[in-house]
């Protein structure tokens, strides 16, 4: 306290100011407890992914049908919490919005999708959780 | 007019942020939701942050990062030079010798590439705010010269923004700390981020801050720390399998973020699991990464590079004439200051602890919005909105500080509760105003106290008082009591209350903090003598009330039982336990009292009066509220 000096002397500019602040805030913690509603699992999730990146790797080796049952169990969840996988696959084109990038390789179709490494996955809404991680035909400029 | 926001446009990284409400918010990116955007851009397919990250290694020569390096300086500049050979993108010599890049034929100035990272941030705080953003204040280095900053104003007007001001990046984290509102004195800010290491050292007079000397490395940063980790977890894993994982692209790209996670983990922990399983495969087998690293075998690693950043702290302090002793306040910036050691190693060498609790990546880009709001008028006046540093309370039976005003409320604010007398026939109750954190108002200050009398005699419990506390945004406390039934007012204004000095603050925290345990062991004491003698005033109702339908061995029951209470509550020592080991023998023989009135009819009716009670909430709750704050003395 103490610093308040003179704030009886009304500014109303400030007050109108204020007061738009005000609305605008109410507005947006209306708008921001929707969004955190719906993605109250985002930090929780984001922790998942990586353990279901490395069951679904260890599935490229075992090949067992009943990792594959627990896998799909896995994605039913995923889904019912409003959570999709980027569909993305060998042939595709690159698209920046949606996959990142690990290699370039040559050989195919440039600029199309070489190898998927990692899925993705978006929000229902289109926002994008996690791109996918791709290794990209590219002749020109590969390094 | 619009807002004014406050950007970071840095090296590696860049952050934008603005006054809202008279508070700086970090504004996050509209397609990712993160609070920092990465100062990267593809300017043919007009990509950038994270989006022209993910692209960037499919399209070296077209993706341009750490652009800042370059800005207003001359093609032949030995910095410029060095950028020339660190990045993948070309870098030529443009009008007038200064440096520019060339992307497909085309030539862009760095100012140029920048516009495109401050369009995003423009266009982010607009989707963000719901209005048309078109100033700003934009932060650069404390070593940025004049042709550098003006390159900076450029790149801002470029993107639509009028830069209202350059401010130097450790003056907007000085901002950032409040600390443009001490007094003069000497600071030092330790600016370690993603690719570079600044050291500032300002002086604040009169409100401005001078920069009196700069130093640091334009290329030691959090990334090197990484590599570190990275060049480790390779070694120790070539030891154990034989394949070097430096030369699998995608097992590569693991290992990076899994030593940054490390890295980022053993700031708040000792030791970490770093586990990767199918990193690799080596003869058709699969192979997996799992390798334990300590904090201490972290420092080992990294310990070199803390050690280059104490080289140009000692040279910035000997260019400004001063010693570690002279510094007054130490801040941190940049994500690396994150961790422990940094930290401890800044605190050895000024012999100081730095000031913390700004997040360090954001805190330049809210130290930009805040000088924002001071040209935009917003803040010098909203900022007056201030808190309680202490709670406000009134004292009540037993000497119980009840809070009315809790502590880090905002004012102006206003509270009112009912309150009853504690004893028959009370005529008048005092109001006795304090404020402090512990729970008894004698330990508490107090502020003062006034007396509401001429309350018409009545049982205790049954007068209503109702108290107001109104704390102004003076910092003025008008309390007022008021007797419901007479509609008597008496009231007092207290004005030296709440001019504290932070120390009067701290201390009174820190006692309530040390007498946490006692304070609460008085409390309940004093909480189950009200109550003990609530249930004396009630047994003595209740004989009264039942008067000749109590069979004379139950009240010779009672009368026994309501003794003892009552002696017990005379000894001033007497032990929460003791009174409530008499209070529960009371509150048994009290029941036979009802058993006896009512005969063996009793479940309906006590049924009949719980339904009433359960449809009257309100009033049953205003009444437990009367009864617990009863006002005494």
């Amino acid at each position: 306290m103490g610093k308040g000096k003179n704030i009886t002397k009304k500014d109303d500019q400030a007050l109108v100011r204020a007061l738009a602040d005000y609305q605008n805030l109410v507005k947006r913690v209306e708008r921001e407890r929707c969004e955190v509603l719906a993605r109250s699992n985002k930090s929780l999730v984001e922790k998942l992914l990586p353990i279901l990146d490395n069951f679904q790797k260890a599935q490229g080796y075992l090949k067992d049908p009943g990792i594959e049952m627990a896998l799909d169990e896995f994605y039913k969840v995923l889904e019912s919490a409003g959570i999709e996988k980027i569909q993305t696959q060998k042939g595709d084109t690159f698209d920046a919005a949606t996959h990142e990038a690990i290699e370039g390789v040559v050989g195919g179709q440039e600029g199309s999708i070489a190898e998927v490494l990692t899925d993705g996955y978006k929000w229902k809404d289109g926002t994008i959780l996690r791109p996918a991680k791709v290794i990209v035909y590219n002749d020109r400029q590969s390094s | 007019m619009g807002k004014i926001i406050g950007i970071d446009l840095g090296t590696t990284n860049s952050v934008v942020a603005v006054m809202e409400g008279g508070t700086p918010k970090v504004i996050p990116a509209s397609d990712t939701g993160r609070n920092i955007t990465p100062s990267v851009v593809e300017p043919v397919k007009n990509l950038v942050g994270d989006v022209a990250k993910r692209q960037m290694i499919l399209n070296p020569k077209n993706t341009i990062s750490s652009v800042k390096r370059l800005m207003g300086r001359r093609y032949d500049d030995p910095e410029a030079k060095k950028t020339h050979d660190m990045v993948s993108y070309e870098v030529k010599n443009g009008k007038n010798g200064m440096a520019v890049v060339k992307v497909e034929e085309k030539e862009y100035t760095p100012q140029e590439i920048s516009s495109f990272v401050l369009r995003k941030l423009k266009k982010d705080a607009e989707d963000y705010l719901g209005e048309k953003v078109t100033q700003a204040v934009i932060t650069v280095p404390a070593y940025f010269d004049d042709n550098q900053r003006q390159s900076t104003i450029q790149a801002g007007e470029i993107a639509g923004l009028k830069v209202e001001r350059i401010i130097n990046e450790p003056t907007a984290a000085a901002l950032a700390y409040g600390l443009d509102k001490k007094n003069a004195h000497t600071i030092a800010v330790y600016d370690l981020g993603g690719g570079t290491f600044d050291i500032s050292i300002l002086e604040l007079g009169e409100g401005v801050f001078e920069v009196k000397a700069t130093n640091g490395d334009t290329h030691l940063g959090g990334d090197d720390f990484d590599q570190k980790v990275v060049d480790w977890i390779a070694e120790e894993f070539k030891k154990e399998h034989s394949v070097d994982l430096k030369n699998d692209k995608q097992a590569l790209q693991r290992l990076r973020d899994a030593a940054e996670k490390a890295k980022i983990d053993l700031s708040s922990a000792t030791e970490t699991e770093i586990n990767q399983p199918y990193i690799t495969q080596h003869n058709g087998q699969p192979l997996h990464l799992s390798l334990k690293l300590s904090r201490a075998k972290l420092e080992a690693l990294v310990e070199s590079l803390i050690r280059g950043t104490i080289k140009p702290l000692e040279a910035a302090l000997k260019d400004a004439g001063l010693s570690p002793k002279d510094i007054d306040e130490v801040i941190l910036v940049g994500g690396m200051t994150r961790m422990p050691k940094v930290q401890e190693e800044v605190k050895n060498y000024f012999g100081k602890d730095a000031h913390r609790g700004v997040n360090p990546d954001e805190v330049v880009a809210i130290g930009a919005a805040i000088q924002g709001g001071v040209l935009g008028g917003e803040v010098k006046d909203v900022l007056l909105l201030d808190v309680t540093p202490l709670t406000l309370s009134i004292e009540t039976l037993g000497g119980v500080a009840t809070g009315m005003i809790e502590r880090n409320t905002t004012v102006p604010a206003s509270k009112s509760q009912t309150f009853s007398t504690a004893s028959d026939n009370q005529t008048q109750v005092e109001i006795h105003v304090s404020q402090g954190e512990r729970p008894l108002a004698k330990d508490n200050k107090s502020l003062g106290s006034f007396v509401l009398d001429g309350i018409a005699p009545s049982p205790r419990g049954v007068p209503q008082i109702e108290v107001t506390f109104d704390l102004d945004a003076n910092g003025i406390l008008t309390v007022s009591a008021k007797d419901t039934k007479t509609g008597k007012v008496q009231s007092i204004k207290i004005t030296g209350a709440v001019g504290l000095s932070e120390e009067e603050v701290k201390k009174a925290q820190a006692e309530a903090e040390t007498h946490a345990a006692e304070d609460q062991a008085k409390k309940e004491s004093i909480e189950a003598r009200n109550q003990a003698d609530a249930l004396v005033f009630t047994a003595e109702k209740a004989l009264k009330d039942a008067g000749d339908k109590v069979p004379g061995d139950v009240k010779e029951k009672v009368e026994v039982e309501v003794k003892n209470v009552k002696e017990v509550l005379t000894k001033e020592d007497a032990t929460k336990e003791q009174v409530e080991e008499v209070s529960n023998k009371l509150s048994e023989v009290l029941q036979t009292i009802g058993q006896s009135v009512y005969g063996d009819k009793p479940p309906a009716e006590e049924s009949k009066e719980d339904k009433e009670g359960g449809d009257k909430k309100e009033g049953e709750s205003d009444k437990k509220a009367a009864e617990e704050g009863e006002v005494v003395k």
